[in-house]
């Protein structure tokens, strides 16, 4: 019923090189990376995940397999704890202005990592990538990505996220940058006690244009799933949130739950929500929740007694929606600061 | 309000074949000496007829729809369009042939008639066999025709109204079908500021197997004024598709309100295909109650369009799949005007492998300020080998809004067994009170009647004695 | 001698493969009034839903006698019919059935006969007001939205009208008030007759002032470990469970 995002919207960019990435180095033994273009081949395992259907439409995809320009392999070893975040920097400038990326993230059995991927700066240009996670066995992969690209950036970020047995992956999107944003979160929960969280957050505004959506397959028993996402949209900005729940037969036990809360800050505005579930079995706990409105007056008028002006009011009230997201990113207090000045900043303006 | 206990029945009722002379059916399928034939034998004025060839063109160019319900099965070129039972129209049961008559006492209407109604219309395949309305109510104005009969009493009405300004043959390819061979249904025209107290009811029989029914249904209420009009549906079961494809077109004017509630238990091979809309003008009110429990396949989503300011919507259903059964149903809340609310409360119940989906459009236009939305479905799931999907759309032009929407899906829970079992109740029995509880908020906007009927359907369903 | 109306001999369960009970005994006379007490997670509530027969608690040896007949494999619903009624601990909440409904198709099940709409009015507005209860709960959904001390007056509404020979009380006192307390217990001593035995599981010696109960037991690692007279709920309440764990 409802059409997303598709290339032939877009001004297609022609192929340029990029090689703004800065990857911290961390010389830590038991992280192996290298950068994808150098990779010999695609690894066995990402090459088994081909019908694994994921992306936000099959162009996408075929334009980064076939024309990527960036991108890092991470392999994390059996049993290792990597406390630092791994932190991923895709600036964009003049030069560097076309991003075509191919991450793949390998987590062997009972490892924990964090990856943060922030892709920023630039004022115009074209992001599109692929994002492929294993985790395996036992382990723990958090995934934080962050677009504050400029405001003239068409940028599109597939995902696929494998979640092996008891291992857990919990993912959070920032979405502050572009004009035009899209991203899709595929998540196959294949093997017994997989989690999947995602706490999420974005802010739209002038006539930014968003795409979001998060696709969740329980295919077996014990397996558990959050998708929260919240957001504000201001001036004519749009967003469109879809929420797939697929809870297949013989997924007992299973426990998903989806919520969805926009605040909607200008009449111009246009917020569009599917929140599906699918449920073929019948031993599980399923819900989900949307809903969208202005903020409430009588928070507005508790903040303002104390002082407040409406605006000020309003940007409190934003960020108390967007914050606690913020707050829960394990990176450097810097970007937060940057991060937090920049939703100011597009509240005020 | 008390419910009386729900008394052990012959649920056998619903499946007698009856054995009733045809005077006049077209052949199966469908063209355009289809069309002509049907119209000719209606004695129609021209202007339908030109309507119906229109729509038989539209109806050739659209495609099937490529979402919902599994069609591919469905034959259209072997369904009877048309078959006319040898029964005249009559205002009187006594009238109406003894095979058919039989048929709606068994199915109680004549004696529901008598006690709770303001009117009824039988239609038994293709034309209306009964129909009558209090004498109190005519003389207020009210009109309750059936629809061929309204046609030629009340052109200009009907000409303006029929399929021209709320669903029209060119929505989608179903709607084509219906205008081009609709036949049947009622007409209701309520003066402004009077209220129907007790309901109207149409009750829809198919008998005939390897047929269709289009009736159509056009309710006019105007300002001020109120009804509250009842649909029950019913065929026997046979091994060919029955094909159902009607229309209801609601007119809710200024400060008017219209109670539209549906039973629905087709036979278990019926291709239920219908459409129904409301368009509802400053300060009215639709009430939309749905029970669906028969039917191979329906598709089914009452759209409310809210065009007057402060106009309100509400939308509570229930849908009970069982084997065989895919029903995909819902409700569409389309709010255009300031101060403008709707409520949906949609819960399905899915057994024996049985799909049922909720498939809902919410949407809240730009000049819907101040608009308020609520939508809450609730799938039961019996077994495993059962389905319960959810398809709901938000679409929000507006920032001036409230909108909520809620879903959940689960099964009875063993602690919920064990305390009624310790209560005495037998397991089957607990599972059945706790379904019952769960259809509750249906039965109750039910009148009393109607709320003992679905009960019976509920029962009936949950011992699986058909399908 | 007083009959015996409930016997369990070395009973053992368990519950999602955990083993609660390890050779519970215990024998509740008829008429009788026995408080069970002792620690957190010791099994009491075990103990209350294995003599009901929640199937999720796992009898896997003992014997548990109803009236000299051997109950253990008997279903929950059979049970009631025989006389046995829980207070649950945390009653279960039904949507979309009234507490009238309810209790009216629970009596004609369990007593087999169909209660006039007469009587069954009489007796409800009789019952509610002995349970301080406005009428108005006759037209609630069971449960939905009730407090926790509205939840288990109804519970003792139900247990009124079903007459049961053997009444558990499973905490009934925890979530009341002092006044509902008072209320709830007076009903009880109200409702039982000469023959009605009730086992009563509670922390408090409050209850057990007003139902004086002939004996007391204690129930810890699954095991009656301890039982005497009303005095040793006064002693527990003083030095704790300690006392009895310590084998003094
Ligand atoms: N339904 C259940 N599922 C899992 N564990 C349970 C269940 N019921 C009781 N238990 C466990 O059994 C033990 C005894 O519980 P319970 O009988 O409720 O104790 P008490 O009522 O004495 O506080 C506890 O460890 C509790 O966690
Ligand atoms: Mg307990």
């Amino acid at each position: 019923m409802w059409k997303r995002v598709s290339m032939e919207e877009i001004q297609q960019p022609s192929y340029k090189e990029y090689t703004s990435a800065v990857i911290k180095d961390l010389s830590h033994d038991t992280v192996k990376i290298k950068e994808t273009k150098k990779l010999a081949g695609l690894p066995t395992e990402i090459l088994a995940l081909r019908d694994k259907a994921f992306g936000i439409e099959g162009k996408f995809i075929n334009m980064v397999k076939d024309f990527y320009n960036a991108g890092f392999h991470i392999e994390i070893s059996q049993n290792s704890n990597v406390e630092k975040p791994i932190v991923i920097d895709y600036i964009t400038n003049e030069q560097n202005n076309t991003l075509i990326d191919y991450n793949i993230i390998e987590a062997e059995a009972n490892s924990q990592v964090t990856i943060v991927f922030d892709y920023n700066s630039g004022t115009k240009g074209f992001h599109n990538g692929i994002t492929q996670v294993i985790a395996k066995e036992g382990s723990t992969v958090n995934i934080v990505k962050i677009q504050r690209l400029g405001d003239e950036f068409n940028d599109f970020d597939n995902n696929l996220v494998i979640v092996g047995k008891n291992a857990m992956v919990n993912w959070s999107n920032v979405v502050i940058g572009s004009k035009v944003s899209a991203f899709d979160v595929a998540v196959y929960l294949d093997e017994v006690g997989g989690t999947f969280t995602s706490k999420s957050i974005f802010l739209g505004v002038d006539s930014q244009k968003y795409d979001m959506a998060y696709k969740v397959y329980h295919q077996a028993p014990k397996t558990t799933s959050s998708v929260d996402l919240k957001g504000a949209l201001k001036g004519s900005a749009k967003a469109t949130f879809i929420g797939n729940i697929d809870i297949k037969k013989g997924a007992k036990k299973a426990k998903a739950e989806e919520n969805e809360t926009v605040l909607l800050l200008d009449k111009t505005v246009k917020s569009v929500a599917i929140p599906a579930l699918y449920c073929g079995e019948d031993d599980v706990q399923a819900n989900h929740s949307a809903s969208a409105g202005q903020i409430d007056e009588d928070k507005l008028y508790y903040v303002m007694s104390r002082g407040f002006s409406l605006e000020e009011a309003r940007l409190l009230m934003v960020q108390a929606i967007l914050n606690p997201v913020i707050d829960l990113i394990p990176y450097d207090p810097v970007r937060e600061i940057i991060i937090k000045g920049h939703i100011g900043r597009r509240i005020i303006k | 309000m008390k419910k009386p206990d729900i008394k052990e029945i012959d649920f056998s009722i619903y499946d007698v074949k009856d054995n009733v002379k045809y005077e006049y059916q077209t052949g199966k399928g469908l063209s355009k000496e289809v069309v002509l034939e049907i119209s000719e034998q209606k004695n129609e004025p021209s202007w339908m007829r030109d309507f119906r060839l229109k729509a038989l063109e539209i109806y050739q160019k659209m495609p099937m729809p490529t979402w919902g319900v599994d069609l591919s099965q469905l034959d259209i070129d072997s369904i009877i369009a048309y078959i006319r039972p040898s029964a005249k129209m009559q205002r009187s049961w006594d009238e109406v042939p003894e095979e058919i008559r039989r048929t709606f006492e068994r199915l109680g209407i004549p004696e529901a008639e008598r006690k709770a109604l303001a009117g009824v219309g039988a239609q038994y395949d293709s034309e209306v066999v009964y129909h009558n309305i209090k004498e109190s109510l005519t003389q207020q104005g009210v009109i309750f025709e059936d629809m061929d009969t309204a046609v030629k009493k009340y052109p200009d009405i009907i000409k303006e109204y029929f399929m021209t300004k709320n669903v029209t043959p060119h929505d989608h390819k179903f709607a084509a079908l219906h205008a081009a061979i609709w036949s049947g249904g009622t007409f209701v025209y309520v003066p402004e500021g009077v209220k129907v107290e007790v309901p109207l009811q149409a009750y829809f029989r198919m008998n005939a197997p390897g047929s269709g029914q289009f009736e159509h249904t056009l309710i006019i209420a105007d300002k001020g004024s109120e009804v509250h009009f009842i649909e029950g549906c019913s065929a026997p079961q046979y091994s060919v598709s029955n094909l159902h494809a009607g229309c209801v077109e609601l007119f809710v004017n200024e400060g008017a309100r219209i109670i539209y509630s549906t039973i629905e238990n087709w036979s278990k091979n019926t291709y239920n295909l219908n459409t129904k809309r409301a368009i509802v003008e400053k300060d009215g009110i639709i009430e939309w109650i749905s029970g669906s429990f028969g039917s191979h396949k329906t598709m089914l989503y009452p759209a409310s369009i809210l065009k007057g300011e402060g106009a309100k919507a509400e939308y509570t259903g229930v849908t009970f799949a069982a084997k065989g059964q895919h029903l995909d149903t819902g409700s569409k809340m389309i709010h255009l005007a300031p101060h403008t609310s709707s409520k949906v409360l949609a819960k399905s119940i899915s057994k024996d492998g049985g799909i049922s989906s909720y498939r809902g459009l919410l949407k809240i236009g730009p000049n819907a300020e101040g608009a308020k939305a609520s939508v809450q479905c609730e799938g039961l799931m019996l077994d495993d080998i059962s389905r319960s999907d959810t398809m709901p759309v938000i679409e929000i032009e507006n920032d001036n809004v409230d909108i909520g929407h809620e879903a959940k899906v689960g099964r009875i829970s063993d602690e919920q067994i064990f305390y009624l079992m310790s209560r005495g109740l037998s397991e089957d029995d607990a599972r059945a009170m706790i379904v019952r509880g769960f259809v509750e908020p249906i039965a109750k906007a039910l009148p009393l009647e109607y709320a003992v009927e679905m009960n019976r359907l509920i029962k009936l369903e949950l011992e699986g004695a058909i399908g | 001698m007083r009959e015996t109306l409930l016997e369990i001999k070395d009973l053992h369960v368990e519950v999602e493969d955990k083993y609660i009970l390890k050779g519970l005994n215990l024998t509740i006379k008829k008429g009788e009034i026995h408080a069970i007490m002792g620690p957190n997670g010791g099994g009491k509530s075990t103990l209350c839903n294995s003599i009901m027969g929640n199937p999720k608690y796992k009898v896997t040896l003992g014997q548990i006698l109803f009236e000299g007949e051997d109950i253990t494999n008997l279903k929950v619903n059979e049970r009631a019919k025989k006389g046995i009624f829980l207070s649950f601990q945390y009653p279960e909440e039904i949507p979309g059935i009234t507490v009238d409904n309810f209790i009216r198709t629970s009596v004609n099940i369990v007593t087999g006969q169909n209660v006039t709409m007469l009587q069954f009015a009489k007796d409800m507005k009789n019952t509610l007001e002995l349970l301080d209860m406005k009428s108005e709960y006759r037209s609630r959904y069971l449960n939905v939205g009730f407090s926790g001390g509205e939840k288990k007056k109804t519970e003792i509404l139900q247990m009124a009208f079903l007459k049961p020979k053997l009444v558990m009380l499973d905490e009934i006192d925890s979530g009341l008030d002092i006044d509902a307390l008072k209320v709830v217990a007076e009903a009880v001593k109200k409702l039982k007759t000469e023959e009605m035995s009730i086992l009563i599981v509670t922390h408090y010696n409050r209850i057990l002032d007003y139902l004086e109960p002939d004996a007391i037991s204690v129930l810890m690692d699954g095991k009656i470990v301890k039982s005497g007279d009303r005095d040793l709920a006064k002693i527990l309440e003083e030095k704790g469970y300690d006392f009895v764990r310590n084998g003094v």
